[in-house]
């Protein structure tokens, strides 16, 4: 499980944090932004590829599984969202990112323990 | 205890029996919350009367909770001890929990826009009761997306357990960021800080909330458990008819 998440998100994550800069400098960041971008995404995007994951396995072979599967999982990206916008915000602003930052990676941490177990147990019971 | 009311015939009996006490609790609290609420309990000297809007906002508030505690406690005992019983009775509860927290948001929306100004703030307990919200209506759809109905409960039970990682964020969000919504006022450490003149009222609606949620539980369980059976009837009836099996092969 943690295996296809990684992979997920090196193909998924890892381009969009090497864009973040150039789409910085064409949507002009402010200067001080960069870093705090570039560290809530790094933080950001792997808990959303672990949090997708349990949305994808639980919808498989589900009717209309692509709209359900955004309404299961979009609520449970918007604290990652925030947490994200807030840590940049505090940058720019010139206050310290890192309470923000603190938070992603506390949902990092805590997706990396349960999501793979939620996901798991959620193919289990699809196959059976 | 688990194993006793898992029979759904002594379920039935025992709710059958349940089920007046409730809607008599549910009417008399309501009557007498309602009644202090609006026309003895006292005006907030700075809110007014919008105060009042409490009395319904926070019982609804505590019973979405309660009510996702309760969905995720059945999925759980589904999923583990895979009674059919307890996937209807979470089941049930969804639709339910759905509705208190679509009141208490927009009862939450009205008391906002006349005591902060605002309707909405991205304040982390209105989000985290957002998210809750998006949950109920997830665990609905996701029930009733599969054509084995079996694994739609599966997968909402599963999913049930996983979005209850956001009931104590709900909780604890008012102390663990200090944003708009105030924090705790009623079970907190230290005893209520709020006046027994509004606490009665808020206290008996709470009762008239729960009473009243029981009581829409129980004739939910009750529908689903008849629906099962008319649909067993159904298909023992089809195959009885040679004629009509054909039909009934191709409607399904």
């Amino acid at each position: 499980m943690l295996a296809k998440c990684a992979a997920h998100w090196i193909a998924t994550g890892v381009p969009l944090i090497a864009a973040a800069p150039v789409l910085g400098v064409m949507l002009n960041l402010p200067v001080p932004g960069y870093g705090a971008v570039l560290g809530a995404l790094a933080l950001g995007t792997p808990a959303l590829t672990l949090i997708g994951a349990i949305g994808a396995a639980l919808t498989l072979g589900a009717r209309r599984g692509g709209v359900l599967i955004s309404l299961l999982v979009l609520p449970l990206y918007i604290p990652i969202l925030i947490f994200g916008v807030a840590a940049v915000d505090a940058a720019i602003a010139g206050t310290d990112a890192g309470a923000s930052l603190t938070a992603l990676a506390g949902f990092l941490l805590a997706a990396l323990a349960l999501a793979p177990f939620a996901a798991a147990a959620a193919l289990r019971q699809a196959s059976r | 205890m688990v194993n006793i009311l898992a029979n759904p015939a002594r379920f039935l009996r025992l709710a059958g029996a349940v089920l007046p006490w409730c809607w008599a609790a549910a009417a008399v609290t309501g009557g007498v919350g309602l009644w202090l609420a609006v026309f003895v309990s006292p005006a907030d000297y700075q809110q007014g009367d919008s105060v009042r809007i409490m009395y319904i906002h926070v019982p609804a508030a505590w019973m979405a909770l309660a009510a996702y505690t309760l969905v995720a406690v059945f999925s759980a005992v589904a999923l583990v001890w895979k009674h059919p019983l307890a996937h209807i009775v979470a089941g049930a509860a969804v639709p339910l929990g759905a509705g208190f927290t679509a009141i208490c948001l927009v009862t939450g929306m009205l008391w906002g826009k006349t005591s902060w100004g605002t309707w909405w703030v991205w304040d982390a307990r209105l989000t985290s009761v957002l998210v809750l919200f998006f949950l109920y209506l997830g665990l609905i759809a996701l029930r009733g997306a599969f054509d084995d109905a079996e694994r739609g409960n599966r997968a909402a039970a599963l999913l049930a357990l996983v979005g209850f990682v956001n009931i104590p964020i709900i909780k604890f969000s008012v102390d663990w960021w200090a944003t708009l919504h105030q924090p705790a006022s009623v079970l907190r450490i230290g005893g209520p800080a709020i006046h027994p003149s509004m606490l009665w009222p808020l206290l008996t609606m709470a009762v008239a909330f729960m009473a009243y949620f029981a009581a829409l539980l129980i004739l939910s369980v009750r529908a689903e458990i008849a629906g099962r059976k008319l649909q067993a009837l159904l298909v023992a009836a089809g195959r009885n008819e040679p004629a009509a099996d054909g039909l009934q092969g191709e409607a399904r």
